[in-house]
């Protein structure tokens, strides 16, 4: 193998992918390119040389580069995809338009829920209550978790509750399934950041003299397991956004 | 129920807040989004309840986001790229990781030799004693020395590939044999130090 100074590049290129350490947020970077990367791939054009970085991560991260082939190989072959033999109805339950009865107890339900946020600052904090509860809706299956049939113990989506918050989602599942035990999800969405870049919002959830402290993944939420179902209608969550 | 195969159409549909248009264009959507996450993981355990799972976050998104889609003519297809996203990402937590590493045969341990690693001055030389002697298989000794010492592309070496194969390989292929093999490289400590001294 002859270099010259173009191969000389190209080696130390070889030497910095691997010796270059890489962390979650050059993945998400990457994440964050990959379908531009690909738009350039299926249109003949010089993919590695316009997206450099993109090209460089692939080759020092295996799991990005299984997620890359994945997009590449589903756009690539859009025409031949598997099909399912039936699709699921469509769960359109947040573009229903309320009737007059619904409207009525929605004022109720939108009393609580008011009552239930305190702000201080920049921090967001939700109390639920037995009161809350009880005039809450019963959930419905809006979300399925993974593999559990029943549907969740609790979902409550605060909409505009700050100037910084744009809305708030607590939803509660049963976790394990047919457990004492409850999961709960804290969905956050800002005015002045969307999705990838919701990561590392800070969320605490206070249960009696415990507190347990989560930061929001690039999807903004955050995940607390193993709540004892007994504190469902005494914990809060604070967000600080 | 209106045409929505134009995505202009759709687009709209899906802002006419409180109409039945609106209904059917997310219907709609849930369709063609549903049937690309399907693609993605039905292969997986519990595979259409996450396309579920994954369709229905993705259309919740959308309609809080619809603002954010800069090019009407092309909704459908922005919708099927945060579709893609939400699964990548869905994919990435922490429920959907393997809880036992399976040991990889093909890129065993390697250690280079400490002679040559002492006695190499040439950057150029220890990259190729590294491919060359390392746990690269043939194949994987082509695509790394084809990008990085021939500055071949991932297409024409798939298309080598491919011939010496006798069935098709993919760039994407190539990229993830590249990756694994140029990860099993560096797990020879030694070796790295080497190299960030010809870096530095």
């Amino acid at each position: 193998m002859t270099t010259d100074h173009r191969g000389d590049e190209h080696l130390r290129r070889l030497a910095v992918v691997l010796t270059d350490a890489i962390d979650t947020a050059d993945c998400q970077r990457c994440l964050d390119q990959i379908e531009f990367y690909i738009d350039h791939q299926l249109a003949g054009r010089d993919y590695r040389r316009l997206l450099p970085a993109s090209a460089q991560h692939l080759d020092q991260c295996v799991r990005c580069a299984e997620d890359y082939a994945m997009v590449y190989e589903l756009r690539r072959n859009e025409a031949a995809l598997p099909q399912p033999t039936t699709i699921p109805a469509a769960r359109l339950d947040f573009l229903r338009r309320p009737t007059q009865a619904q409207g009525a107890e929605r004022l109720d339900q939108h009393s609580a829920l008011r009552a239930a946020l305190s702000t201080d600052g920049a921090r967001l904090t939700v109390t639920l209550s037995p009161a809350l509860l009880a005039a809450l809706p019963a959930p419905t299956q809006a979300m399925a978790l993974r593999s559990s049939a029943a549907p969740p113990l609790l979902t409550i989506a605060f909409e505009q509750p700050t100037a910084q918050i744009a809305t708030l989602q607590l939803s509660a599942h049963r976790h394990p399934p047919a457990s004492d035990l409850f999961l709960l999800r804290v969905q956050v969405e800002l005015y002045d950041r969307a999705w990838p870049e919701l990561a590392g919002i800070a969320v605490h959830l206070i249960l009696g003299q415990e507190q347990r402290d989560a930061a929001t993944d690039a999807w903004g939420e955050a995940v607390f397991s193993a709540i004892p179902q007994s504190c469902l209608a005494d914990l809060s969550v604070t967000v600080e956004a | 129920m209106s045409d929505f195969s134009n995505s202009v159409t759709l687009y709209q549909a899906c802002l006419a807040d409180g109409t039945d248009s609106q209904i059917d264009a997310f219907e709609v959507l849930w369709s063609h989004l549903y049937r690309i996450a399907y693609a993605m993981l039905h292969a997986r355990p519990n595979g259409e309840a996450l396309a579920n799972d994954c369709t229905q976050q993705t259309l919740i998104k959308l309609h809080r986001s619809l603002d954010q889609c800069r090019n009407p003519a092309v909704f459908r297809e922005w919708a099927a790229q945060i579709l893609r996203r939400t699964v990548l990402d869905e994919l990435r937590r922490p429920d959907h990781r393997l809880l036992v590493t399976l040991p990889d045969d093909d890129h065993a341990p390697w250690i280079a030799d400490s002679e040559i690693l002492t006695h190499t001055d040439d950057l150029a030389a220890l990259l190729q004693y590294a491919v060359t002697h390392g746990p690269l298989s043939e194949r994987s000794q082509r695509v790394v020395v084809g990008r990085y010492f021939a500055d071949q592309t991932d297409e024409y070496l798939a298309q080598v590939e491919s011939d010496l194969a006798g069935r098709e390989v993919l760039p994407s292929h190539i990229q993830v044999t590249r990756a694994k093999n140029l990860a099993a490289l560096r797990r020879d400590t030694a070796l790295l130090e080497r190299l960030r001294g010809f870096l530095d």
